[in-house]
């Protein structure tokens, strides 16, 4: 069992966005969730990330419950990429010791590579994603290449493609298939079609998780 | 000179009576210290000083603090008044803008945007313009009435200053280099703070935030470097601009006092040198920051225009 959440209960102030959710995924299983904007989708995300604790019930993942420890067995790729404003290097490794092969390695497979050894600095070049010298696809690679190079058990993506134009949000789907291959995956979006080949998928309805017909979208 | 005609549009009147204010104060100043140098070579000459030249002396300080109060309040009023006219000239525009055109603008960001540039304006109006004017025609006027008294001290005395203004002016673009430099480092620890904020969940999934501490402690200690070196540097070009700013005024007294030694020039006179070296030679040497500033009140002014005409339909 990759992920248990049993009766968890989170709200801000008064209102409940999570009302006694209960999942649970296994070990290299891939589950989407779908929703409509604003429902909650990625509140539940960030408490499956430990950026947020449950007020009431249980949430274990990769057999952690305390928030610190499962954001060690997670990694996560959001709508925006979140680049720092710093070298790709540094948005790699994110200031952990890594060799150079495995940063080489996670920008190949993002399909990185011939485009940062373009670059006159290389990997060494200064990413700044609010002044346009990437564009979106390149900038939401590199959060995947981050992603692949945590080497994570559980794989959060929170609609990773939304803010896409659909030839680059394609692309970008395959190298997400990398990242997210023998990997537990809780992806949360709006679009069904992107959960093409997923093992289940889930719609969060007025707080609670309901079973949804996975061949519907195959 | 056309954007501050049309600032002051709709208030010719208040601006051509601040404008005679400010140059009644300043022949006031001028006659006062006429009396003064009389009084003083009167007495020198053991003389008894007229009774009507004491009426005049009166009359002409009284009227040098009734014009100069005229300049203040004047330039509060223009100030106050063109920046009122400025909004309503915008709310006229906005108003005659059909519903489409409103209705896809931010008219709160625009109008937020313009009240600190036209805030500007207001202060820079209100405090500095008329006094601004009133330095201009001082110092043609003074200097006029310095050459009249003893060309030959007037110029040995400005040609110094010609030389500390270059220096002022060389070393205030030296202290404006460093000080961009100490704003660009701030720039970055701002940057890295909006990093911070903006990116919590990614800097915890990723545990980066010894990364960002090292950064964020990096860029402090090159905002220090920049920042100390800018104040060493400017302490050193400035210290230095005041000592040499003593020296127009060292060899007034000496030329000017070997020459009422030698009886070339009156007790008087040389009080007149004292009293309106700097009306001349103070507006010179900080020409260059007068300057700045109503460069920057003229690009102020220059924007609100440009928005109000981008507005226009």
């Amino acid at each position: 069992m990759s992920i248990h959440l049993s009766e968890a209960v989170f709200g801000y102030d008064e209102k409940k966005i999570l009302d006694k959710v209960s999942l649970r995924v296994n070990t290299r299983e891939h589950i989407g969730i779908l929703g409509a904007s604003g429902i909650g989708k990625s509140t539940l995300l960030k408490l499956l990330a430990g950026l947020y604790e449950v007020q009431s019930g249980i949430c274990e993942v990769a057999g952690e419950r305390e928030p610190v420890k499962i954001r060690k067995k997670v990694a996560m790729v959001m709508q925006t990429p979140g680049l720092f404003p710093l070298s790709i290097r540094d948005n790699i490794t994110c200031g952990h010791p890594m060799s150079e092969d495995k940063i080489r390695d996670a920008l190949r497979a993002a399909q990185l590579e011939e485009w940062v050894a373009s670059l006159p600095d290389g990997v060494d070049s200064i990413v700044a994603e609010r002044s346009g010298n990437i564009s979106g696809g390149q900038a939401q690679r590199i959060a995947i290449a981050r992603a692949i190079a945590k080497d994570a058990q559980v794989i959060l993506l929170d609609e990773p493609t939304s803010a896409l134009d659909e030839e680059t949000a394609r692309a970008v789907m395959k190298t997400l298939e990398y990242l997210t291959q023998g990997k537990t995956v809780v992806h949360v979006t709006h679009r069904p079609e992107t959960l093409f080949g997923y093992d289940r998928i889930l719609e969060l309805k007025e707080g609670k998780l309901v079973a949804r017909e996975s061949e519907k979208y195959i | 000179m056309k954007q501050i005609g049309r600032l002051f549009q709709y208030r010719k009147m208040l601006v051509a009576v601040t404008l005679l204010c400010t140059a009644g104060a300043v022949f006031a100043t001028l006659l006062w210290n006429r009396e003064l140098a009389l009084i003083i070579d009167t007495v020198q000459q053991e003389k008894v000083f007229p009774v009507e030249n004491i009426w005049k002396s009166i009359i002409y300080l009284l009227l040098g603090a009734v014009m100069q109060g005229g300049m203040s309040f004047g330039g509060a009023c223009a100030g106050e008044y063109a920046t009122h006219d400025m909004r309503m000239q915008y709310a006229e525009i906005m108003l005659k803008c059909p519903y489409e055109k409103v209705a896809s603008e931010n008219v709160g960001e625009y109008i937020s945007g313009l009240q600190n540039e036209m805030e500007d304006i207001n202060r820079y109006v209100s405090e500095q313009l008329f006094n601004m004017i009133s330095m201009v025609i001082s110092f043609v006027f003074t200097l006029i009435y310095l050459m009249y008294q003893n060309r030959q001290l007037t110029l040995l005395y400005l040609l110094p200053v010609v030389f500390l203004t270059v220096y002022t002016t060389v070393s205030s673009k030296v202290i404006y280099g460093y000080t961009v430099a100490e704003q660009k480092e701030m720039e970055k620890i701002n940057a890295v703070l909006g990093t911070i904020l903006q990116l919590v969940p990614v800097i915890r999934v990723y545990e980066a935030e010894k990364l960002l501490r090292d950064q964020y402690t990096g860029h402090i200690g090159a905002w220090q470097e920049a920042s100390v070196k800018q104040e060493r540097v400017k302490a050193r070009l400035m210290s230095l601009s005041g000592v040499l700013s003593c020296v127009p005024l060292a060899l007034l007294l000496g030329i000017g006092g070997s020459m009422v030694l030698r009886g070339e020039l009156s007790m008087g006179t040389l009080y007149i040198f004292v009293n309106l070296s700097g009306n001349v030679s103070g507006v010179m040497i900080n020409c260059s920051a007068h300057m700045a500033g109503f460069r920057r009140f003229c690009g102020n002014l220059n924007r609100v225009w440009t928005v109000m005409a981008g507005k226009e339909v």
